[in-house]
């Protein structure tokens, strides 16, 4: 009964993280992971998330904030979405993380490799000045060579323009 | 009896030309023999090991059909060849010439010294337009027609040939046959515009024509030794395509009746750049 | 006697017409407007003793009409029109044969097999107009070396032809792009000769490289790859297959943090040093690696990013593409960083600046709009730009040694992605070719020509 309550919650979060809107409510944590598994991205659980998981994260703050074309600022909504995930950041003291730039397939490799550094770094700096200690956040540009989305239109670039924000380790790792 | 002898003349010209043209010809081959080139395996250069790890035979074939193929890996040279990588020209004795022998030469006829050049329109072109836009052949053989026609009226003689006309009809005329012939020889040269510096590429090329339009003998560099022996090769080629474009561009279609203006014709070939 | 009196008449009348031809001025012409057509020219089969010479003899002229046809410069004639029958090369040809079939030019050559098993091929290159032989070589080699033979035979030709060096006998690294089992992008490191042949990997599929540059002795090459996490630059040696992430260590001697990315290096001239784009604490800057002393020298110091530094073949300044103004626009500076100069001003962005080996061009890639095109633009920044082609993606020009062509990463949409082949084009705009590869494939980089 529990347990597919919380599954249903999670596949309402999920699908909402993956519109790019996750949900604004931020959940007391209960227990610090023992291990946090790193980058785990693989299905999730029926018993859904285990708390201070990627997956979690992802639910609870949203993993990916969002860049206008060729621009590295961010967005009010980039914003919102980095205070929640320094939020869960200060829930999970344990947890490091990578940011990694993304960028669209409409510019060259290499400006795209320094463009995704930009976003990777504007994303960590954000998150740093919320209180996020920088030696937790390592940051890495993928420029255009991962996209999420591999089709060739607006919608897709749009998605790839992004900064994602993944869980490495805990402290106990590394 | 007068055109027995006129013709006579002619064509004793072109037999003298032709016999100067020829023996020009058999030389060249014994100048060039085939020179030997060793050629070194550079197997350590040229071939390369994959990198380790060994790329694993996969399913899939979006990248490994690009390439399947294993990388040639060529011994190495089984001893130093004792002939010297760039040896002397190897006698390779060219064939004797099945080309009829030389007769008497006959002097050529010889320019006056180059005139200072005069100031030439050089209207842009640019690379884009290789297509050559130049106007027809038909219309310039029509435009000189009625510039002929027009001559004529003026001057209201009739064309008794080449010896007669009056100065005016004659720089008309001059321009026209100037305009005929750019026509004619853009078709032909293949110019230098695609090298570097192609505005010092302008070579000069003098010839002799037969009435008929023909070549009277083969076209000459004005400044064969500079042109041909420049430390540019682009020069060089330069030099080698006017000529080129000058005998490939042979017959002429001049019109006969000022046959004396343009039986001896120099060309300055210069390829002119579209931002110059 | 009658004929020698008339042989005299006619010497004498000659001489007389002569004269009379000097009383008249030449007439002068300038000749400005040509054609930069294909010179037309016949390639008959190389000759051979035996049927093995004869069979390698055409595979060799196959492969040199390939590569001068590729040129675009040169229009090999259908050999179904020859009409001599070309079996010593030391014959003189019958010109007329050849010219009434429009050919300006015509190779003959011959293969000979020694008892060593060893290659003998000679040639001679024939002006038909001017009757002339214009070239005459001879080359020896291992039988297996035979494609570099016919390399280097249309490299002759070409060079005799044109008056620079033909590019023909050299090979070209790129990536070979696909997707894994997984649809994971694939980003392999291939190398093959410059017309396709010899295809082989350099890196396998277990991690992304990217953007190679060849060293000037053509034994190594930089390249990029997430192999340590972030983009970092690395050497690849192409003899031994040894491979170093270059700059680590320098970059933390240097007091920039090692884990920052290190980007495309392209190497000076004289092969002692690279330019690189580093990450450093206020964004991208290009610095100089000194490859004996192993350091780097920080050359920019703009808050924006500047990257994609390439040398001019002096060596004496360097190329890069910098935000510093706003959008993406070119600069060129000393290789000591000072007398920093823009040299475009269009709109749009540019980026991907590589210095002709000409030294008088600057290639570039520009994204306006929604189309991207490849560009070329006077290093000191004097005149237009003129492009060359226009498209939905171009990436990474790579010159051909000779300065003539233009390698570039060209990106068409498809219903699946978009689809990344090589092209080819040369400096006048024309001659769009698609390299030879079997996929997909992007990032390329010339060899200089090998000898």
């Amino acid at each position: 009964m529990n347990i597919k309550l919380f599954a249903i919650a999670a596949l309402g979060a999920f699908a909402t993280a993956c519109a790019s809107t996750p949900p604004a409510d931020d959940p007391e944590p209960i227990e610090p992971p023992r291990s946090a598994e790193p980058v785990d991205r693989g299905p999730s659980e029926p018993a859904g998330p285990t708390p201070g998981s990627t997956e979690h994260f992802v639910q609870t703050a949203g993993d990916r904030v969002f860049f206008g074309l060729d621009r590295h600022d961010l967005t009010n909504e980039a914003r919102e979405t980095l205070r929640r995930q320094a939020a869960w950041l200060a829930s999970y003291s344990d947890a490091r993380i990578l940011v990694a730039g993304n960028c669209d397939e409409r510019g060259t490799r290499e400006y795209n490799l320094a463009l995704g550094a930009r976003r990777a770094n504007a994303a960590r700096d954000y998150l740093i000045s919320q209180g996020v200690d920088p030696s937790r956040i390592s940051t890495v540009s993928y420029g255009k060579e991962r996209p999420t989305c591999t089709q060739s239109n607006e919608q897709c670039w749009a998605i790839n323009r992004n900064a994602t924000t993944s869980i490495v380790g805990s402290g106990y790792t590394n | 009896m007068r055109g027995v002898v006129l013709s006579l003349l002619v064509h004793a010209g072109i037999l003298a030309a032709g016999l100067v043209y020829l023996p020009r010809a058999a030389q060249v081959f014994e100048d060039t023999p085939i020179v030997p080139v060793e050629l070194v395996t550079v197997a350590e250069r040229t071939n390369v090991r994959a990198a380790a790890p060994e790329p694993e035979p996969e399913p899939e074939e979006a990248v490994e059909d690009t390439v399947e193929d294993e990388i040639e890996t060529p011994e190495p040279q089984p001893e130093p060849e004792p002939e010297p990588a760039r040896a002397e020209p190897e006698p390779i004795d060219p064939e004797p010439e099945p080309e009829p022998e030389p007769a008497e030469t006959q002097p050529e006829p010889v320019e006056e010294a180059p005139e200072p050049e005069p100031a030439r329109e050089t209207p842009p072109v640019r690379p884009e337009q290789r297509r050559d836009t130049t106007p027809s052949l038909e219309d310039m053989l029509g435009n000189i027609e009625r510039q002929v026609a027009e001559v004529r009226r003026e001057t209201g003689t009739p064309d008794e040939g080449e010896r007669r006309r009056s100065a005016g009809a004659g720089d008309a005329m001059t321009a026209t046959l100037q305009d005929l012939i750019q026509s004619h020889l853009a078709r032909c040269w293949r110019n230098s515009l695609d090298a570097p510096d192609p505005d010092e590429l302008a070579v000069e090329v003098v010839f002799s024509l037969n009435r008929n339009g023909e070549l009277a003998g083969p076209p000459r560099l004005v400044d064969q030794a500079r042109v041909l022996n420049s430390p540019n090769p682009y020069l060089r080629v330069a030099g080698e395509r006017a000529l080129r474009a000058a005998t490939q561009c042979a017959p002429y279609p001049l019109p006969p009746e000022y046959y004396s203006q343009w039986r001896q014709i120099t060309v300055n070939f210069a390829p002119s750049l579209y931002s110059r | 006697m009658t004929r020698l009196l008339a042989l005299a008449a006619a010497l004498v009348a000659s001489l007389v017409f002569t004269g009379l031809s000097m009383a008249q001025e030449p007439l002068r012409v300038d000749v400005t407007r040509g054609n930069l057509d294909p010179l037309p020219i016949a390639l008959p089969d190389f000759a051979g003793e035996s049927e093995e010479a004869l069979s390698r003899g055409s595979d060799i002229t196959r492969v040199v009409t390939n590569d001068l046809a590729s040129s675009g410069l040169f229009a090999p004639i259908d050999p179904a029109a020859y009409i001599e029958d070309i079996e010593n090369i030391d014959l003189r040809p019958r010109f007329s044969d050849w010219r009434v079939i429009d050919a300006s030019a015509l190779l003959v050559g011959s293969v000979t097999i020694q008892d060593d098993g060893r290659l003998v091929v000679a040639f001679r290159l024939w002006d038909t107009r001017l009757e002339e032989q214009l070239l005459g070589l001879q080359y020896r080699t291992a039988p297996e070396n035979w494609r570099r033979v016919a390399h280097k035979v249309a490299d002759a030709v070409y060079q005799r032809l044109t008056g620079e060096e033909g590019y023909f006998n050299t090979r070209i690294v790129y990536v070979a792009e696909g997707r894994g089992i997984e649809g994971e992008p694939l980003r392999q490191l291939a190398i093959m000769d410059q017309d396709g042949a010899n295809p082989s990997f350099l890196t396998d599929r277990s991690y992304m490289a990217l953007l190679p540059n060849y060293s000037p002795n053509s034994q190594e090459i930089t390249y990029v790859s997430f192999l340590e996490g972030q983009a970092t630059t690395y050497l690849y040696d192409l003899e031994t297959g040894r491979q170093e992430a270059l700059f680590s260590s320098a970059m933390r001697s240097a007091g920039l943090d090692p884990d920052g990315q290190s980007l495309s290096a392209r190497f000076s001239p004289d092969g002692e040093s690279l330019a690189v784009s580093v990450e450093t604490r206020s964004g991208h800057d290009i610095h100089l690696y000194d490859l004996r002393t192993r350091s780097l020298d920080r050359l920019t110091q703009h808050p924006a990013d500047d990257v994609e530094p390439s040398f001019s073949p002096d060596g004496e300044r360097i190329v890069f593409s910098s935000s510093r103004g706003g959008g993406s626009q070119l600069y060129t500076m000393n290789r000591d960083g000072s007398d920093v100069q823009r040299i475009t001003f269009g709109n749009g962005r540019y980026t991907t600046p590589v210095w002709s080996p000409r030294g008088d061009l600057i290639a570039f890639t520009k994204q306006s709009g929604g189309t991207f095109s490849l560009g070329v633009v006077r290093a000191d920044g004097s005149g237009i730009e003129r492009i060359l082609f226009e498209g939905y993606f171009v990436d990474t020009p790579a010159w051909s040694p000779n300065g003539r062509v233009l390698l570039f990463t060209r990106g068409e949409p498809r219903t699946d992605g978009t689809r990344y082949e090589i092209w080819s084009v040369d400096l006048a705009g024309f001659n769009l070719r698609r390299l030879a590869t079997g996929g997909m494939a992007s990032d390329p980089a010339w060899s200089p020509l090998i000898e």
